[in-house]
C-alpha cells in the first residue's frame, strides 16, 4: 500500500488504534461486556472511515518520505502534510443554495412521526405525509438547482 | 503565490444568487450557513436564559434551609430541565452555530457542504426542544429524573409522565440533528476548503471543530440507542434496563455518549479561546501542531473514561478508568501552556474578548485541578453526586465555555453584524460575571466536601450548608445582572454600536479577509494562504511586489519553525 | 520582576493558601476515611502548587507584556514554538499524573478491601425513600422512611461490612464523615468495609438522584463503644417480636 493516505482519515485511523487498544487493555483488566463491545464496535466504525481513505486514496502517489516502519507510521499516523500536497478531497466551483422551505416541512414530519410515537399511532401518519412530501420536494428542487 | 488576492472563479460567480428577502419567510426557508448560524445562535442564547432563570428559581429556593418557594416535584422538574437544556439545547447547538458561521469563512467557502441539510438540522432542533419543554404543559409534568435519566427511575413504573416520553423523543430527534450536523461540518472541512488551505493550515477553531464533529459522529448513535430501548421499555413493554434487565448497561451506554459530551461542548471553546489569544497577543500561535496533537488526543481519550461517572457503582474497573481519566489532563495542560507560551513576549491588547479568554483560563485551571481529584476513585467516593461536582461541573461548562462563549461572542459579533458591541459595558459585565461566578460556584466546592448532595431541593437547617447556600444564592443574582447587561449591550448595538469595518481587531484568519457582514458568498477574493494565519502573514511580510517574492521571512522558514513544535 | 507584579503574585500565593486552608474534608471516623483524607491532602498540595504556578505565570506575562490598545500597534517578535518548551510541558503534567496515580492505587486498595471475616455484616436496603438496615447474625432489622428515618448504631474498632441493595431504583449509601458512599443498584449487590474509629453521630443520605422525597432519604449512624453497642443489639433483639 503505497498509497499517501490523507490527514482526514489519518484521524480516524489514529484514533482507531487509541480506541481499539484502549478497549483491548479494558477487556484484559475488566472482562466487562457493554464497555468493551462498545469499545470494539466504535474502533470498528472509525477504521471504516480508513477503509474509505484507501479506497479514495490517489494510486501512486504518496511514496515520498522515509520507507520501512517509521515511513509507514508516518504516512498512516505521521503529523506531516507536504506541502500543497493536499488539494480538497473534491473541488470545482460551488453553488451558493437557493432558500428552501422543504427541510422545515420534513423535520416538521419527523417531530410529528416522533410525536405519534408517544400519542398514537394516528399523529404518525401525518407526519409521514409531511416527510415525504418534504423529501420530494427536496430531491426535486435539486435538478432545478443544476 | 506572487498576488495578493486571487479572483474568485468565474464559474463560482455566475452561482451567486440573489440574497433572500430579509422577510419572515426568508429565514424560515434560509439555505444559508451565515443565517443558520445566527439562528442556532440565537435559539440557543433563549435556551440558555430559559435554562438560567431556573436555575435562578432553584437558587432562590436553596439559599434558606427546607421548601418556600416550590414543592418538591417542582424543584425535581426544574433540575432536570435546567441540566438537559443547558447541554443539549444552549451548548451543543451553540457550539452548532458558531461553527455553521465560522467554518466555512475560516476554509474560505461560499457555503457549507449541504446546506439545506443545516436548515434540516436546525429545524429539527429547535422542534426538539420545543417537544422537551413541551413536557412543562402536560399534566404531570416535565421530566423529572436528572438530565442522564437513569432508570428504573426513569422507566414507566417510576415516571409515569408523558413528560418523560417528551423528554426520550425530544432528545432522540436532536440527537439525529446534531449527527447530521456533524456529517454536514465534516463534508465541509474535508471537501470545500479553498486552494492553499491543507489541513496544517485550519485555524485552530476549524480543527476543534472538526474533532468535536468526530466525537458527535461516533457519541450519538449511542445516545439514541440507549433513549431507543429505553423508549421500548416504558411504552412497549421492554424490559432491557428494568431489574428483569440490568439497569448499569443504560449508564454504560448513556455514559459512553456523556462523556464525548462533555469535550463536544469544552473544545470548541478551547478553540474559540485559540483563536482569541494570538490575535490579542499579535503573534502566531505558539505550537500549532502541538495543539493539533492535543485536541485529537482529547478526543481519543474521551473515549475510554466514560465509566469515571460510575467509580461508586462498584461494578466497573477503578484503575482503569482512574489511569485514563488521569491521562486527559496531560494534553489539556499542554493547551494552557501554548496559551500562555502565545502570550509569552507578545504585546498584549485587553480588549473585552481577551478579558473573558483570560478569566475563561483560570476559571478552566480550577475546573481541570478539580477534575484530577475526581478522576480518584477514593476520592470520587467521598464526594460523588455531591456539590462538589456541581462546583466541578460548572466550573468547567461555566467558567470554561461560557466565559468562552462570550469571548467569542465579543470578538466575533462585529463580523456578524458589521458593528462593535459596547467594550465598556463588555468590561463590566466580564466582571460581574466573573465576581458573581465565583461566589456562588466557588462556596459549593465546600458544601460538597460537607456532603451536602446534589439535587435535593430542601435541607435541614442543622445540616451546616446554611451559609453557604445563601452565599451561592446571592451570587447567582450578580451573573442574572451581568447575563442582562449583556442583553441590553446586544440589543443597542445591534443598530447602535460603532461601524466595525471588516478587521477591528486585526485577526489572523480568513473570516477577517472579507466584509462584516460577509455577502452571501462570502468571499470575492481571498488572501494567499501560506499557514493558519493568512492575514497576519500579510502584515508581517508588508505589501507584497507584484511578480515579485514577499518581504520578509519565507514560507519555508517559518513551516520549518512551524515543524519543530510538531515533532514536540 | 516589577514590584507589581511581586505583589500580584504574593496575593496569588495567599489566595492559594486559603484555598488550601478552606478545602478541608469533613472529620473522618474511620480507618478507611483517614486514608482518603490523607490522599486529599496531597492531591491538596500538588492542586495548590499547580495553581500556584499557573496563575503566577499567567499573571506575570499578563502584567509584563501589556501593549497598546487598537488593531495598528506594533506587533511584537513574531516567535514560533521551540521544542524545548514542548518537550518540557508534555513531560511535566505526565510526571505529576503518574505520581497521582500511583498515590491514588494505593489508597484504593485499601478502601476497596474487604474483610475476610467481618466482625459485623450489615445489609443495607435503599427504597422510595428510606432505609433498611438488617444485622445479619441477629437478625435485628431498623428502618426508616421519609418522615421518620431510621437511627442505627455500630460499634467503634470493629470491622463493619455494609451489604448494599436496592428494592426500586438507584440509591447511593453515603455517609459523608466516611468519606464513602456506594450505589445501592436492584438486581446488584454492592458492599463496603469500615472501620469506625472514633464515637459519635454521624448523619446519612441518598447520593444518587432517586426521585420526589431523595432529600428526605436519610438515616442517622451512632457509632458507640462495642459493648454499649452489644447492649442495643440485645435491646433490639428483646423488642423484636
Amino acid at each position: 500500500m503505497g498509497a499517501a493516505v490523507a490527514e482526514e482519515f489519518r484521524l480516524f485511523f489514529r484514533t482507531a488504534l487509541y480506541v481499539g487498544g484502549a478497549g483491548l487493555v479494558y477487556w484484559l483488566v475488566s472482562l466487562d461486556a457493554p464497555g468493551t463491545v462498545l469499545l470494539v464496535a466504535l474502533t470498528l466504525a472509525l477504521l471504516a472511515f480508513v477503509g474509505m481513505a484507501i479506497f479514495l486514496a490517489p494510486r501512486g502517489a504518496g511514496a515520498e518520505g522515509r520507507s520501512g516502519v517509521l515511513g509507514l507510521l508516518n504516512r498512516y499516523i505521521g503529523f506531516h502534510e507536504p506541502v500543497d500536497a493536499a488539494p480538497p478531497l473534491e473541488s470545482g466551483p460551488e453553488l451558493v443554495p437557493l432558500g428552501s422551505a422543504w427541510p422545515i416541512i420534513t423535520a416538521l414530519g419527523m417531530v410529528v412521526i416522533g410525536l405519534g410515537l408517544i400519542f398514537g399511532a394516528w399523529l404518525s401518519l401525518p407526519g409521514i405525509g409531511l416527510v415525504v412530501w418534504g423529501a420530494v420536494g427536496w430531491l426535486t428542487q435539486l435538478d432545478r438547482m443544476g | 503565490m506572487t498576488t495578493v488576492e486571487q479572483p474568485m472563479p468565474d464559474a463560482q460567480r455566475r452561482h451567486v444568487l440573489k440574497h433572500a428577502d430579509d422577510g419572515l419567510i426568508g429565514w424560515l426557508t434560509t439555505t444559508d450557513h451565515k443565517r443558520i448560524g445566527i439562528l442556532y445562535m440565537v435559539s440557543a442564547f433563549i435556551f440558555f436564559l430559559v435554562a438560567g432563570l431556573m436555575s435562578l428559581v432553584m437558587r432562590a429556593e436553596l439559599a434558606i434551609p427546607e421548601l418556600q418557594l416550590l414543592d418538591l416535584q417542582t424543584y425535581n422538574q426544574l433540575f432536570t430541565m435546567h441540566g438537559t437544556a443547558m447541554i443539549f439545547f444552549f451548548a451543543t447547538p451553540m457550539v452548532i452555530g458558531l461553527a455553521n458561521y465560522l467554518i466555512p469563512l475560516q476554509i474560505g467557502a461560499p457555503d457549507v457542504a449541504f446546506p439545506r441539510l443545516n436548515a434540516f438540522t436546525y429545524w429539527l432542533f429547535i422542534f426538539s426542544a420545543l417537544i422537551v419543554f413541551g413536557g412543562f404543559f402536560v399534566t404531570a409534568g416535565a421530566a423529572a429524573f436528572g438530565w442522564y435519566g437513569y432508570p428504573p427511575l426513569s422507566t414507566k413504573t417510576f415516571s409515569p409522565s408523558v413528560g418523560a416520553d417528551l423528554w426520550v423523543v425530544g432528545l432522540l430527534l436532536s440527537g439525529v440533528a446534531s449527527i447530521l450536523g456533524s456529517v454536514n461540518i465534516l463534508a465541509t472541512i474535508f471537501a470545500l476548503r479553498a486552494p492553499g488551505m491543507t489541513m496544517f493550515r485550519l485555524p485552530l477553531f476549524t480543527w476543534n471543530i472538526l474533532v468535536t464533529s468526530i466525537l458527535i459522529l461516533f457519541s450519538f448513535p449511542v445516545l439514541g440507542a440507549a433513549l431507543a430501548l429505553l423508549f421500548i421499555d416504558r411504552n412497549f413493554g421492554g424490559s432491557v434496563f428494568t431489574t428483569a434487565g440490568d439497569p448499569l448497561v443504560y449508564q454504560h451506554l448513556f455514559w459512553f455518549f456523556g462523556h464525548p459530551e462533555v469535550y463536544i461542548i469544552a473544545l470548541p471553546f478551547f478553540g474559540v479561546v485559540t483563536e482569541i489569544v494570538p490575535v490579542f497577543s499579535r503573534k502566531p500561535l505558539f505550537g500549532y501542531k502541538a495543539f493539533v496533537f492535543a485536541t485529537i488526543l482529547i478526543g481519543a481519550y474521551s473515549f475510554s473514561v466514560w465509566a469515571h461517572h460510575m467509580f461508586t457503582t462498584g461494578a466497573v474497573s477503578t484503575v482503569y478508568f482512574a489511569i485514563t481519566s488521569f491521562l486527559i489532563a496531560i494534553p489539556t495542560g499542554v493547551k494552557f501552556f501554548g496559551w500562555i507560551a502565545t502570550m509569552w513576549r507578545g504585546s498584549l491588547w485587553f480588549a473585552t474578548p481577551m478579558l473573558y479568554v483570560v478569566g475563561m483560563m483560570a476559571m478552566f485551571l480550577i475546573g481541570g485541578i478539580t477534575g484530577v481529584f475526581l478522576a480518584s476513585p477514593p476520592i470520587d467516593y467521598a464526594v460523588h453526586d455531591t456539590y462538589y461536582v456541581v462546583a466541578h461541573m460548572h466550573y468547567v461548562l461555566f467558567g470554561t465555555s461560557v466565559f468562552a462563549m462570550f469571548g467569542g461572542l465579543f470578538y466575533w459579533f462585529p463580523k456578524f453584524t458589521g458593528r462593535m458591541l459596547d467594550e465598556r459595558l463588555g468590561k463590566v459585565q466580564f466582571w460581574l460575571l466573573f465576581v458573581g461566578f465565583n461566589v456562588t460556584f466557588f462556596p459549593m466546592h465546600q458544601l460538597g466536601i460537607d456532603g451536602m448532595p446534589r439535587r435535593i431541593g430542601d435541607y435541614a437547617a442543622e445540616r451546616g450548608w446554611n451559609d453557604l447556600n445563601l452565599l451561592a444564592s446571592g451570587g447567582s443574582v450578580l451573573i442574572a445582572v451581568a447575563v442582562l447587561l449583556f442583553l441590553w449591550n446586544f440589543w443597542t448595538s445591534r443598530s447602535l454600536g460603532l461601524p466595525a469595518g471588516d478587521d477591528p481587531w486585526g485577526g489572523h484568519t480568513l473570516e477577517w479577509a472579507t466584509s462584516s457582514p460577509p455577502p452571501h458568498h462570502n468571499f470575492t477574493s481571498l488572501p494567499p494562504i501560506t499557514s493558519d494565519r493568512p492575514l497576519l502573514d500579510l502584515r508581517v511580510r508588508g505589501p507584497v511586489r507584484q511578480g515579485g517574492e514577499p518581504v520578509g521571512p519565507s514560507e519555508d522558514e517559518r513551516a520549518g519553525a512551524d515543524d519543530g513544535g510538531g515533532r514536540g | 520582576m516589577s514590584h507589581r507584579a511581586s505583589r500580584v503574585s504574593r496575593t496569588v500565593l495567599l489566595g492559594a493558601l486559603a484555598l488550601v486552608a478552606s478545602g478541608c474534608l469533613p472529620v473522618p471516623v474511620t480507618e478507611q476515611g483517614r486514608d482518603v483524607a490523607s490522599l486529599y491532602d496531597l492531591f491538596m498540595i500538588a492542586a495548590a502548587g499547580v495553581f500556584v504556578i499557573v496563575i503566577g505565570l499567567l499573571a506575570w506575562t499578563i502584567l509584563r507584556y501589556r501593549g497598546a490598545p487598537g488593531r495598528d500597534a506594533q506587533l511584537p517578535a513574531q516567535t514560533s514554538a521551540k521544542l524545548i518548551f514542548e518537550v518540557v510541558w508534555w513531560t511535566v503534567p505526565t510526571l505529576l499524573v503518574a505520581v497521582l496515580a500511583v498515590l491514588t492505587i494505593g489508597v484504593l486498595n485499601q478502601v476497596d478491601a474487604r474483610a475476610e471475616e467481618p466482625d459485623l455484616v450489615v445489609d443495607v436496603a435503599g427504597y422510595q425513600w428510606g432505609w433498611e438496615f438488617t444485622y445479619r447474625d441477629s437478625g435485628v432489622v431498623v428502618n426508616g422512611t421519609a418522615a421518620d428515618p431510621a437511627t442505627i448504631e455500630l460499634p467503634v474498632d470493629r470491622t463493619v461490612a455494609f451489604m448494599i441493595s436496592s428494592r426500586d431504583v438507584v440509591h447511593s449509601f453515603s455517609i459523608p464523615n466516611f468519606l464513602i458512599k456506594r450505589d445501592a443498584i436492584p438486581s446488584r449487590d454492592n458492599r463496603f468495609d469500615v472501620l469506625i474509629e472514633d464515637e459519635g453521630t454521624y448523619s446519612g443520605q441518598c447520593g444518587e438522584f432517586c426521585g420526589l422525597l431523595h432529600s428526605r432519604q436519610v438515616f442517622e449512624i451512632r457509632a458507640v463503644s462495642p459493648d454499649r453497642f452489644d447492649r442495643w443489639l440485645a435491646d433490639q433483639e428483646a423488642a423484636t417480636p
